[in-house]
């Protein structure tokens, strides 16, 4: 009964603020399983609290998402990283054995390993290079990590100060009211 | 500097280029500027305004105050704002360009994020603590010193004492006679004077009958 309620609730939550906003490769239904978790760890009261568990999910969703695009960006890059390592190794037709080694061809990874182990470097190394050389997109990428996790940290305080402020004022309501207001006993 | 002759030349020229001429063009070139449109305000957009609509109805629920659903409108627009932005995010993910525009232009639709969530922020705060319906009516009859209806009495003689300030439910006894400060003291010095038997007979005898000369 419980479950169908927070359904319904969850469904005319999403016909108000819109669909989930997934970019192609993502799936609709781990975003959904996301959001329910939330939702159900907040039990969102009214429509306020569902544009914040909203939030908090899509934020986190693109906390993730930016993880994954770092992720690729260092992936997809990886050759310019390794072009300028074996450049500094002066090997010969760089240029050509990165992109071949990007492409998979096993003569170029096999020519690129034994390159970095003689000069004892690992691909720890090209890692390194290939960060140095996209340090932008990098650092703006954390940046906007960064910013998202704030402003998720930021909702959740706002729900809870929101929280103990109405927790407050029902309380004092219940005091001039004269009903008994039981404190919490420990080990209760 | 740029030379009279120059000078002349640059307008003579210009005169000769005036633009756009036709309707498709001039609405293409309209549209120059443009990059997002996120700078535009969303409450111009006639979807996007019902959008805001609908969310204003369900932030503020059935009966709300003015003041509710004023609020519940900023916090809606603001929210459209912010949905906007991320659309306009999602969008810049699927066009595939290359690293570094991405990543910059990311970073520039992340300020309009953020300035629709500040917004969003205080709305909600403000619609927190917008009194209700029943606090509307206490607004309302803030400071006066009586209803409407009560003000245009005929009976002018029946001056209404100040009322409690910002009451909302005016109390029973707000309808009384307002003595002046005089009148008081003397019903206090003849109640006075009256528990002591020192009644005068200026202020009694039309009451009492004659003074009791025994006494």
């Amino acid at each position: 009964m419980n479950t169908v309620t927070n359904e319904l609730a969850m469904s005319r939550a999403t016909g108000v603020l819109g669909p989930a906003l997934l970019i192609a490769g993502e799936s609709g239904d781990a975003y959904d399983d996301l959001l329910a978790r939330i939702r159900a760890a907040v039990a969102p009261a009214d429509m306020l609290e569902e544009i914040w568990v909203r939030d908090v999910a899509d934020l986190a969703w693109e906390v993730t998402r930016l993880r994954r695009i770092k992720a690729n960006l260092m992936q997809a890059c990886a050759h310019e990283g390794l072009t300028a390592a074996l450049r500094s190794l002066e090997v010969r037709n760089y240029s050509f054995i990165a992109s071949r080694w990007l492409a998979g061809d096993t003569a170029a990874v096999q020519t690129v390993n034994a390159a970095l182990a003689a000069a004892g470097l690992t691909i720890d190394s090209v890692t390194a290079l290939t960060v140095s050389e996209r340090l932008d997109e990098v650092e703006r990428i954390e940046k906007m990590m960064t910013a998202a996790e704030e402003r998720r940290d930021g909702m959740l305080r706002e729900l809870e100060m929101r929280r103990t402020q109405l927790a407050a004022k029902l309380k004092l309501a219940l005091n001039e009211a004269g009903a008994p207001v039981a404190s919490p006993q420990p080990n209760a | 500097m740029t030379s009279a002759r120059k000078r002349c030349a640059n307008r003579r020229n210009a005169r000769k280029c005036t633009g756009p001429r036709t309707a498709a063009g001039k609405a293409r070139s309209a549209r120059n500027a443009l990059r997002h449109g996120l700078a535009r305000s969303a409450r111009l957009d006639l979807e996007l305004m019902r959008a805001i609509a609908t969310l204003a109805r369900a932030i503020a629920g059935e009966g709300a105050s003015d003041q509710r659903r004023k609020c519940a409108d900023r916090i809606a627009a603001a929210h459209v704002e912010v949905m906007r932005v991320r659309r306009a995010k999602r969008d810049l993910y699927m066009e595939g360009r290359e690293w570094d525009d991405f990543s910059k232009r990311l970073v520039k639709l992340d300020r309009y994020e953020r300035r629709a969530l500040s917004r969003r922020k205080f709305a909600m705060r403000r619609l927190d603590a917008a009194p209700t319906a029943a606090g509307d009516a206490w607004l309302k009859n803030f400071g006066k010193t009586k209803p409407r209806s009560l003000a245009r009495s005929r009976r002018p003689h029946r001056r209404i004492t100040r009322c409690a300030r910002g009451r909302a439910n005016w109390p029973r006894g707000w309808l009384r006679r307002r003595v002046p400060r005089w009148r008081v003291l003397l019903a206090e010095r003849n109640q006075a004077s009256a528990t002591a038997g020192l009644i005068t007979r200026r202020q009694t005898d039309h009451k009492r009958g004659p003074p009791d000369l025994a006494a």
